[in-house]
């Protein structure tokens, strides 16, 4: 297989529950050996979209692509380029730990027992442990590796480490990220926080009301905001191509986290120019905003707060209230 | 993947082993004792009758959790995101199931063979007792081959029916009703017209040894020369009046025939000779075998179609 | 072996903290040259770092010509950027220093007074770069 030039590709996915939408509209392109955050609120469609991309649920509108692959293509080859981890870590709890990776080499060409079994050596885990004894953290470590030892080309990972105590957390990551260095897969991970993504992602995809909100390269999606603070009277000085993400207003100050250009969900980010955001009102101070603040700001907006054309935002967008 | 299959249903297969092995031990024990002291205990009908509920039960329980088991902790999503494509899995799964479910009731039908024969032959000294006779329902039904076509039959519903409400609890319940519906609508309705049945007719209403040693399907006086009622009319039609008139007075069996010849009427009994114990066993299995491939094709599409 | 430590608080872009570990340990002669820096493989199994983000800390060392990668072997310290001083000299320099930052606060100064006093040491007379230069550096990254 030639290396596609997305690791990931999507273009107005959508997944229907009856007449309620977990998932809209849905387009984004994660080239190959990223490490992707993938964002969001509980329910705002997470899941639904590692899912849909694992091959477990099927999509009701839109395209994707998967390592260059069509959708719902179950070969063995396609499934064998592919971890996912559910987000229930979904094991078989009356098996022993040897017999989960017995599994595991029995339906998968290209197993590496030796990882799985270094793996779970590292982590002090037994392979006579019966699955259902084992701790919530030690059965999401077997999960992981599981994925890991497929030696996939792309690993979905849902909540890998959601619930986790902070060494296992810790431990679960290393793992991750060295395999990742062994393999060069591409990875896309959920997480509800969002602080376990800023120094292992460097892309971010933005899901919150069945949306994306953004979607990008890390350092563009860094350099491409601002947060300014300034009087609650005035207007702020956002140039002409950029938009109000979101705006809190305390008392007489105000709090913006502002966008320059046109860095839309579903936009190749590469194709953004870099943004210089030249803000020089004195009334305003710009700060750079952590990605934390990023990801608040887009999770605080509606979708329609976002203005279709310049101009119109000018005044008091997406107020909301500070709490 | 064999492997695969067998660890994930090894607790039901051990199950359905157990319960086998269980009830083979009983009908070993009551089949020595009966054949060693008939008095022992006196079989009925009834009491065989209990061991017609066996395949449904073995084949649902095989089959109920088989597909739906999985959901119960999702672990479907693990399964079907290993290197192998979901319809293949669910062949090897199938395959392992369907051998264990065949085997089992295979096994068992082989001893109720014996079981039947000796327990039979005990009761053959009262009337009223189990008659061992194998083309009458009592023995057919757990004797031959058509266990093993029930028992696939209800292995393939309850996949069926797990695979679409994904519920192995539910699958197995619902399971048990339909099951005994399947079989009585083929047992009351299929199976006395699968091969043509044999009839005899005579005037005195005494069944001869085929009609005793074979499966009496209708009998009634009809008019003479005829095998079956008039069309329009039943077996239980009445025959002319002067018929009663005459028998009122007869006083003998020979005076019955003669009042018979005389109305015109002669007793027919239509039944299913022993003869075809086989063609019937055959013909029957088939139909059940061919369900259990219709479900097992319902099982193959609701799990291709399982979006999780 | 230098081992990286990680403020995710910081708000300086972790690729840059690394560069900076880099330079320190350097500077104050933890790292010689032919020293090896550790591999990527490594860094992660010790912080919770994006793999690419490693080599683009190495890279950027490399382009400083700080180190010098090696098809298959690692990445090497070269040489140190600034003529580095032997570990018992740095250690007098500081003793001196932390005596002098006493004097300074007996003599009144805060905090602030004496980082200005510093500073203004630092910068060579008559020029903008020197001390001032790894604060715009920083801010350059802001700016990208």
């Amino acid at each position: 297989m030639s290396t596609p030039a997305a690791a990931v590709e999507t273009l107005g996915l959508g997944k229907r529950y009856g007449h309620a939408w977990a998932l809209q509209d849905c387009s984004f392109r994660l080239p190959p050996g990223r490490i992707a955050g993938l964002v969001g609120p509980n329910g705002a469609g997470k899941s639904t979209l590692l899912r849909m991309l694992a091959g477990i649920s099927t999509p009701s509108a839109g395209e994707m692509s998967v390592l260059g692959w069509p959708a719902g293509t179950q070969s063995t080859e396609t499934l064998a380029c592919i971890g996912y981890l559910d987000q229930d870590r979904p094991l078989y709890r009356g098996f022993r730990v040897s017999e989960m990776l017995r599994f595991g080499r029995e339906l998968n060409p290209r197993w590496d027992d030796t990882r799985a079994r270094r793996h779970l050596d590292d982590l002090a885990i037994s392979p006579r442990s019966r699955i259902g004894r084992l701790s919530g953290g030690q059965q999401a470590q077997v999960a992981l590796t599981m994925c890991l030892a497929k030696r996939p080309e792309l690993l979905l990972l849902d909540e890998p480490v959601a619930a986790l105590d902070p060494l296992a957390r810790d431990d679960l990551m290393h793992i991750l990220l060295q395999s990742v260095v062994d393999d060069g897969a591409t990875v896309l991970l959920s997480s509800h926080a969002v602080a376990d993504l800023a120094t292992v992602c460097d892309y971010v995809i933005i899901l919150s009301a069945s949306r994306v909100q953004l979607a990008g390269d890390l350092d563009h999606v860094l350099a491409s905001h601002r947060m300014l603070l300034g009087p609650a009277a005035a207007a702020p000085p956002v140039p002409a191509d950029g938009a109000v993400v979101s705006s809190v207003t305390t008392g007489r100050q105000t709090t913006m986290i502002v966008r320059a250009g046109q860095l839309i969900a579903g936009q190749p980010a590469s194709a953004q120019p870099p943004a210089g955001l030249p803000i020089a009102d004195p009334a305003w101070e710009v700060v750079e905003p952590t990605l934390d603040e990023i990801v608040l700001a887009y999770l605080r907006h509606r979708p329609q707060d976002l203005p279709q054309r310049p101009g119109r935002w000018a005044r008091g967008a997406a107020p909301v209230e500070a709490r | 993947m064999t492997w695969v299959a067998w660890r994930v249903q090894r607790p039901q297969i051990l199950a359905a082993l157990g319960a086998v092995a269980m009830l083979a031990v009983w009908l070993t024990a009551t089949g020595l004792v009966t054949g060693h002291s008939p008095a022992w205990k006196y079989w009925t009908d009834g009491d065989v009758g209990l061991l017609y509920a066996l395949p449904g039960l073995l084949g649902l329980a095989l089959g109920a959790p088989l597909v739906a088991g999985e959901a119960g902790h999702r672990t479907q999503r693990l399964a079907w995101t290993q290197s192998i494509p979901r319809t293949r899995w669910l062949a090897f799964k199938l395959l392992m199931g369907g051998l264990v479910a065949a085997g089992l009731s295979a096994a068992l039908t082989a001893l109720l063979e014996w079981w039947t024969k000796v327990v039979s032959i005990a009761a053959s000294t009262n009337s009223g007792g189990f008659s061992g006779v194998r083309i009458q329902p009592a023995a057919f039904d757990v004797t031959g081959i058509v266990v093993v076509g029930y028992t696939l039959f209800a292995f393939a519903l309850g996949t069926a029916l797990g695979a679409v409400i994904r519920r192995p609890g539910w699958a197995f319940a619902l399971g048990i009703p339909v099951f005994a519906a399947g079989r009585l609508l083929v047992e009351d309705w299929w199976r006395p017209h699968l091969v043509g049945p044999a009839s005899y007719a005579s005037l005195t209403g005494i069944p001869s040894k085929a009609v005793w040693n074979g499966w009496l399907l209708n009998s009634g006086l009809v008019p003479a020369g005829r095998t079956s009622p008039v069309p329009g009319q039943t077996w239980q039609a009445s025959p002319p009046a002067s018929y009663y008139t005459c028998t009122n007075h007869a006083r003998s069996m020979a005076a019955d025939a003669h009042c018979a010849a005389l109305a015109h009427v002669h007793y027919v009994m239509q039944f299913q000779p022993a003869s075809h114990y086989w063609a019937l066993q055959g013909a029957e299995t088939a139909i059940f075998a061919g369900i259990a491939v219709l479900l097992l094709g319902v099982t193959v599409i609701a799990v291709r179609k399982w979006s999780s | 072996m230098i081992r990286f430590r990680l403020d995710p608080r910081s708000g300086v872009p972790a690729y840059r903290q690394l560069v900076d570990q880099v330079r320190q340990a350097v500077r104050l002669g933890l790292l010689q040259p032919g020293d090896q820096l550790p591999p990527v493989r490594e860094v992660v199994t010790q912080i919770t770092i994006n793999p690419n983000t490693v080599h683009r800390a190495y890279r950027d060392l490399e382009s400083e010509g700080l180190v010098q990668g090696q098809q298959g072997r690692g990445t090497f310290v070269l040489a140190a950027p600034v003529p580095a001083a032997a570990p018992e000299q740095v250690a007098e320099l500081h003793r001196e220093l932390v005596a002098w930052v006493g004097k300074a606060r007996a003599a009144g100064l805060d905090d602030e007074g004496i980082a200005a006093l510093v500073a203004l040491s630092v910068r060579p007379p008559g020029t903008s770069a020197g001390a001032t230069r790894m604060a715009e550096t920083g801010r350059e990254e802001i700016a990208r």
